[in-house]
């Protein structure tokens, strides 16, 4: 009689389900929210997307968590240890022998300036938290930077001062005025631009290229890589992916990037839109301006840092490399589990 | 690229109450269904292998849930063991047909997590012994023995079971809510 048997194991499970439906338990409702959430993460980090989508959050995790991981650490730094402009134009190749360690521990470094040890801004973070770092150094108020800083734009930026705040060797904060460190860092930016033999035309495009470049690795030897690669997607009319661009978008809002990277609307979303966003993402450094008006001689279309220690990355011509390369990053994720908590740049709130 | 999200939402609301079911009839436990049932969810769609219809999707998950059933049977075995454990079965309004399912489920729950799943497989979701076998990734004749061996053990607590001589040659007479074939 194995009836009988199918029958009660058939009235167990309708049992279940009916207990389902009576306690509003809801997979699509409450309980559907933190299942989708889980499920963008695992996605983002095991890359089963496609393409660079998964690539980007990598290098996105990695500096957002060298930026917080800076806490209130002191002065303005460069993301390189060297002090002039020249220099810095070819610490990008310099730096090939030797990668440099992640910004969290390029801070470490660094020589605090300011009395009191005032505040970091490192490349790749956004503007407006470089001005509240800023505002909070020299003891003014962030509208009263914001406006000095405008003044101080040149008219290529077209009035948007993201990504034209640069930091090189610290600034002596104490006797400064807003005016000082507005042109303090925008100044910066131009001379590098000039630097690296960048026309006042391309500015904002380069800028939008090393923001990006600089919101995604770790390692500036590997910047014109990825330089190369932003051109080789564009010319192949791929869309860009990248996760920085996605919290850029998200930035200053409630919204949740775990929850849908590729549904977050607005025109910075490169997941949505063709092309470069329509500005930069953040701040720039020497070495990622001039990685992007110098690339790598590449056909690299893919990359992924497949060891956040070292912040190794490796790129790919094609889609079959890539997946040899995430499988890699995959298993130094499951050899490094609590290194991955370490980088999540949205802690979960349970 | 966010196919997932649409499969993954039709599935949670219209799925969603037979994959507790499912869950449900495994464990004996709302607590462990409920989480039986969302790793599965988590585990199937983090791996991008759901892409496709919702029936496929709903095996997928359902696998899932065989095997983290079994695995985490395999883990749970050397943890302290919960002492709601029976507090947490449903006790629904008396019916026939219900009460000797409660009378069996007893039973089922002192099958060991693999025997348990063979029996789901072969009397539930009425699949052959090589039908189980390939969902659960075991050779037929380990199928053939924990099928045997579930059937004894039922049938000393429901002599009323019969001889279910069928235990390794029925199956496959009835539509399937599994899908065979659809390999990892």
């Amino acid at each position: 009689m194995s009836e009988k048997l199918t029958d009660s194991l058939a009235a167990l499970q309708q049992l279940g389900a009916a207990d389902y439906r009576a306690h509003e338990h809801n997979y699509a409702s409450a309980d559907g929210t933190q299942i989708r959430r889980h499920v963008s993460r695992k996605r983002a980090v095991y890359g089963t997307g496609a393409g660079v989508a998964s690539v980007a959050a990598v290098g996105a995790i990695v500096f957002a968590a060298s930026a917080t991981g800076l806490g209130n650490r002191a002065t303005f730094a460069p993301a390189a240890t060297s002090t002039s402009p020249t220099a810095q134009a070819d610490d990008a190749a310099a730096s090939n022998a030797t990668p440099s360690p992640l910004p969290s521990q390029r801070a470490d470094d660094q020589q605090p300036l300011g009395s009191d040890g005032a505040y970091v801004g490192s490349p790749g973070q956004d503007a407006e938290s470089i001005l509240e770092i800023g505002a909070k150094g020299i003891g003014v108020s962030v509208e009263k930077l914001r406006t000095a800083v405008i003044a101080a734009l040149p008219k290529e930026a077209g009035g948007n001062y993201e990504g034209w705040l640069s930091v090189r060797d610290a600034l002596d904060l104490s006797d400064a005025t807003a005016d000082d460190l507005a042109h303090f860092f925008v100044d910066f930016t131009i001379e590098t631009l000039k630097a690296s033999g960048v026309a006042p035309v391309d500015y904002e495009e380069t800028l939008i290229k090393a923001s990006l470049i600089a919101s995604e690795l770790p390692n500036q030897s590997d910047y014109p890589m990825l330089a190369a690669v932003i051109d080789n997607r564009l010319a192949n009319d791929m869309k860009l992916e990248f996760d920085s661009t996605v919290r850029f978008a998200l930035r200053g809002e409630a919204g949740d990037f775990d929850d849908s990277p590729t549904q977050v609307d607005g025109r910075y979303n490169t997941y949505q839109n063709r092309g470069l966003p329509p500005g930069p993402v953040g701040s720039v450094s020497a070495s990622a301006i001039d990685a992007v008006a110098h690339p790598a001689k590449s056909d690299a279309l893919f990359f992924v840092t497949v060891n956040f220690e070292t912040g190794e990355t490796k790129f790919a011509d094609t889609y079959a490399e890539q997946q040899v390369n995430l499988e890699e990053y995959v298993n130094w994720l499951r050899e490094h589990p609590r290194r991955y908590e370490d980088y999540t740049p949205h802690p979960d709130p349970q | 690229m966010t196919t997932w999200k649409a499969t993954l939402d039709t599935v949670m609301r219209e799925r969603g109450a037979a994959l507790f079911g499912y869950a449900y009839m495994l464990t004996g436990s709302r607590h462990a269904a409920d989480d039986l049932v969302q790793d599965a969810l988590i585990r199937t769609f983090s791996r991008g292998k759901a892409g496709g219809s919702i029936d496929q999707a709903h095996t997928y998950v359902k696998r899932a849930m065989l095997s983290a059933f079994i695995d985490g049977k395999r883990r749970a075995a050397v943890r302290p063991v919960a002492a709601e454990k029976d507090a947490d079965i449903i006790t629904p309004d008396a019916s026939t047909q219900v009460d000797t399912a409660l009378a069996l489920q007893r039973a089922l729950l002192t099958l060991p997590p693999r025997e348990r799943a063979c029996i789901a497989l072969r009397y539930l979701d009425d699949l052959t012994v090589a039908g189980v076998a390939r969902e659960l990734g075991l050779a037929e004749g380990s199928v053939k023995r924990y099928l045997a061996d579930a059937v004894r053990k039922l049938r000393e607590l429901h002599p009323e079971l019969g001889d279910m001589a069928d235990a390794s040659t029925g199956g496959g007479t009835r539509v399937r809510v599994i899908s065979r074939g659809t390999q990892r």
